[in-house]
């Protein structure tokens, strides 16, 4: 039971830093073509090149542009979604404009190789999807609609690869994610850099899904086609004009989307995990997926470790330097039988003290943390409280918050946890610790000193 | 009035080469050893100048018909004479001649600035114990070299959790001891160029009971700051105890090292150890300025009865917590505010 979880929690962990990693890479960046598994590519069925040949139209190329060089910053793809020119595309395609709209601007390519400007109109930074417009009016454009597909529905993902020319993709519906707060579509076919933004549409044209990650080994995601529905509905009403900035807009979507996410976790109905003599909160919400680890002591340690740790597969994509939105909580557990009290606590102050992942962060994002530390008893249970927070630069009232808690007072075990939250208002951050402290107990089970 | 006078020869740096007493006039300079004053220097004539008093009783200097002439050294003159007042210098080929008037008082001697040794002093005073007397004592300075050896051993047993500590333990520990007989040597041999003697033994001994303090310090900086984590009671003891702890180090190497009186070792080693502090603070702030996306926390967990923890409640936390908002909100970017 144990080496199942084990085995899951590994594959769903070195995905998920495969994930991280692109992240902030950026999905756009060409990364080289010779990577694709032949294998993973099925032979085009007759209908293939009837849906190439029917749609490619309607799929365009997206250049973010430095303006003062004029070099190419971004690759991405595009679709038009109506007689006016709208176009729907991710918000990581063109996140420069949206961040920096005095260095960048979009352009779509034309057939000819034409470069023309694209207008930056609405994004859902949360959901990655941004509308933009077009001068022209496209001769064709996909109509965005809600729809309903069964497992194993055969897509077709168009869009251009590391700008080797449009693309067309075959791959398969495998319904939606299932540790995500933010409905994804898993969808088996390669989708690679440069496809983001690009449409997955079924045989007869009706759009599924936008092309939004990838996770190689032909496992790809998309952004489920009611979101851009919503988006487009307010970006094309009458009378919607594009708001003056759009820093201002994405801090306030963060905002909104922290609080929606975050009501959601440690509610009454949290489960709890048994961890030696601890009783700690796991599996924040039902889109978490928890793991353990653990090793025994052994000829060279006299102690025993088990971790306990759970996240989920949601983030926000901000700019390539940052991401945000990711929720995880780490719990750590040192017990040994061998060790006295004195050099018990040399190893667990050196683990606690050595923490663990830093977060990234780049100075114009965000600020250095700023820590406290308390040692704080919340009913019999004693604990050495740390609080860091760091605030983002570009967005007001959004912090990255990290609480450590070390319980104290055991003789020879200790068990300390990490509460990692990223992209919050303080507000939250100090609702969920201390609801969070408040969660943690000492069963009992283990002598008091 | 008698005809003494007295003619120094100076070298290069105008300092006394050789000293001769004329006792009698005419007296005569040259390379030939008939002269009063006798000079090898080969750019001077068998018998170059004469001195000798003139009708008036004025004391002159003549050449004698040399080939490389006689001259003032104030104004590089070559002169045929040159009347002699107490002071007086001439250049004769390379060598340089003052007349000295024996009559001429002399200042009185200097006070000798660094005084022996004072053994009244050693032994009184308030901060008489600064310079460990008791240190002189072979005996107590072995005892001294082991316990801390051991202390040092133990402290570091109590900080390694594998499978092999004492091993570990004395590996740390003897490394330690490496560096406090590097230390211990360059002070002896400082103390060999001021006194003839080395006192290594007793640097080595004096420094081990000062890394003993030093270590004993740490640990209780840690505990403090598991007790108390707010920082601000750690602080206020930690850098002045650091302070003494350097002070009573420099000051007393510096005694067992020199004769210099206690204040004035103790006012140097203020000076040394407050710049050293100044220095390491210096950098701390320098470096609080940077950017990183490290988390610096007071992470001390210690093995204390929980009952004995000073602690606060959840909403104190919450309490203290929105003061770190308002730090953090205060915070520039690129820049920290200060910790």
């Amino acid at each position: 039971m144990f080496l199942r979880t084990h085995q899951f929690a590994h594959v769903s962990r070195s995905s998920f830093m495969r994930q991280f990693l692109r992240r902030s890479a950026g999905v756009l960046l060409a990364l080289t073509a010779t990577s694709l598994p032949a294998a993973a590519q099925s032979a085009p069925s007759p209908t293939t090149s009837q849906v190439f040949s029917r749609f490619a139209d309607r799929v365009i190329k997206i250049h973010v542009v430095e303006t003062s060089s004029s070099a190419k910053a971004e690759l991405g793809t595009g679709f038009f979604i109506s007689a006016d020119g709208h176009v729907v595309t991710n918000y990581h395609v063109i996140s420069k404009v949206a961040n920096d709209p005095a260095r960048y601007r979009a352009d779509w390519i034309d057939a000819t190789a034409t470069a023309h400007p694209l207008h930056l109109l609405a994004v859902d930074v949360a959901r990655d999807l941004a509308i933009l417009k077009a001068d022209a009016h496209p001769a064709a454009f996909f109509t965005l609609a809600p729809v309903t597909v069964t497992q194993g529905t055969r897509l077709y993902s168009m869009g251009h690869p590391n700008d080797l020319g449009l693309s067309i993709v075959e791959g398969t519906y495998n319904g939606l994610l299932k540790y995500t707060l933010y409905p994804k579509i898993h969808f088996s076919g390669d989708i690679n850099p440069g496809m983001s933004g690009g449409p997955a549409i079924t045989q007869d044209g009706r759009i599924v899904g936008i092309n939004v990650a990838t996770e190689g080994d032909g496992i790809g995601f998309l952004v489920p086609v009611a979101n851009a529905v919503a988006l487009a509905e307010r970006a094309l009403a009458p009378g919607y004009e594009p708001p003056k900035s759009f820093l201002t807009v994405i801090g306030s979507q963060l905002l909104a989307y922290q609080d929606e996410y975050l009501a959601r976790l440690f509610t009454d109905s949290t489960p709890t995990v048994t961890l030696g003599s601890y009783r700690l909160p796991t599996q924040p919400a039902p889109f978490f997926k928890c793991w353990a680890d653990a090793t025994r002591h052994s000829a060279d340690r006299p102690y025993d470790f088990i971790s306990h740790r759970c996240s989920t597969d949601d983030y926000v994509f901000l700019s390539p330097d940052q991401s945000t939105g990711t929720v995880e909580i780490d719990h750590r557990l040192y017990t040994s039988s061998e060790l006295g009290p004195v050099r018990f606590y040399a190893l667990y102050q050196a683990r606690f003290q050595a923490g663990s992942d830093d977060m990234d962060g780049d100075p114009n994002d965000v600020t250095r943390f700023a820590c406290e530390t308390r040692n704080v008893r919340h009913d019999s249970t004693l604990v050495r409280a740390v609080l860091c927070l760091r605030r983002y630069v570009k967005f007001a009232g959004l912090y990255d918050a990290v609480l450590k808690a070390a319980v104290i007072g055991q003789r020879n075990s200790g068990l300390f946890t990490t509460l990692t939250l990223s992209g919050v208002s303080f507000e939250n951050a100090e609702r969920l610790s201390t609801r969070y402290l408040a969660q943690i107990a000492v069963t009992g089970a283990a002598p008091s000193r | 009035m008698s005809d003494r006078l007295i003619l120094e020869v100076l070298d290069g740096h105008a300092r006394v080469a050789s000293r001769t007493h004329v006792e009698e006039l005419p007296a005569t300079i040259g390379r030939g050893f008939d002269n009063s004053v006798v000079l090898d220097d080969p750019y001077v004539c068998p018998t170059h100048v004469r001195i000798d008093r003139t009708e008036t009783g004025e004391l002159v200097v003549e050449d004698v018909g040399s080939v490389n002439g006689l001259y003032a050294t104030g104004d590089n003159a070559r002169v045929t004479q040159l009347p002699l007042r107490h002071g007086t210098r001439f250049r004769i080929g390379r060598t340089v001649v003052r007349y000295h008037d024996p009559r001429e008082p002399v200042p009185p001697a200097l006070v000798e600035a660094v005084r022996p040794a004072a053994p009244p002093e050693a032994a009184s005073g308030r901060l008489a114990w600064i310079d460990c007397a008791w240190l002189a004592s072979g005996r107590a300075r072995a005892a001294v070299i082991v316990l801390s050896f051991l202390f040092i051993t133990a402290m570091d047993f109590t900080g390694v959790f594998d499978r092999s500590p004492i091993a570990r333990a004395l590996t740390l520990a003897l490394g330690f001891m490496v560096l406090l007989v590097v230390w211990a040597g360059i002070w002896a041999l400082a103390t060999r160029a001021v006194s003839q003697r080395f006192a290594f033994a007793r640097h080595l001994a004096f420094a081990w009971l000062i890394a003993v303090a030093f270590v004993i310090w740490g640990n209780l900086e840690q505990w403090m700051s598991f007790v108390a984590p707010s920082g601000s009671i750690a602080e206020l003891f930690t850098m002045p105890l650091a302070l003494v702890l350097g002070v009573v180090l420099i000051a007393g190497h510096l005694g067992i090292a020199s004769s210099m009186p206690r204040k004035r070792r103790l006012l140097t080693s203020l000076a040394v150890t407050g710049g050293a502090i100044a220095i390491v603070l210096l950098f701390g702030l320098v470096s609080s300025q940077e950017f990183t996306t490290k988390m610096d926390y007071e992470g001390q967990l210690k093995p204390m009865p929980a009952r004995f923890v000073p602690t606060e409640s959840l909403s104190e936390f919450a309490t203290d917590a929105r003061a770190l908002r308002i730090k953090v909100d205060k915070m520039k970017p690129d820049t920290a505010g200060a910790q």
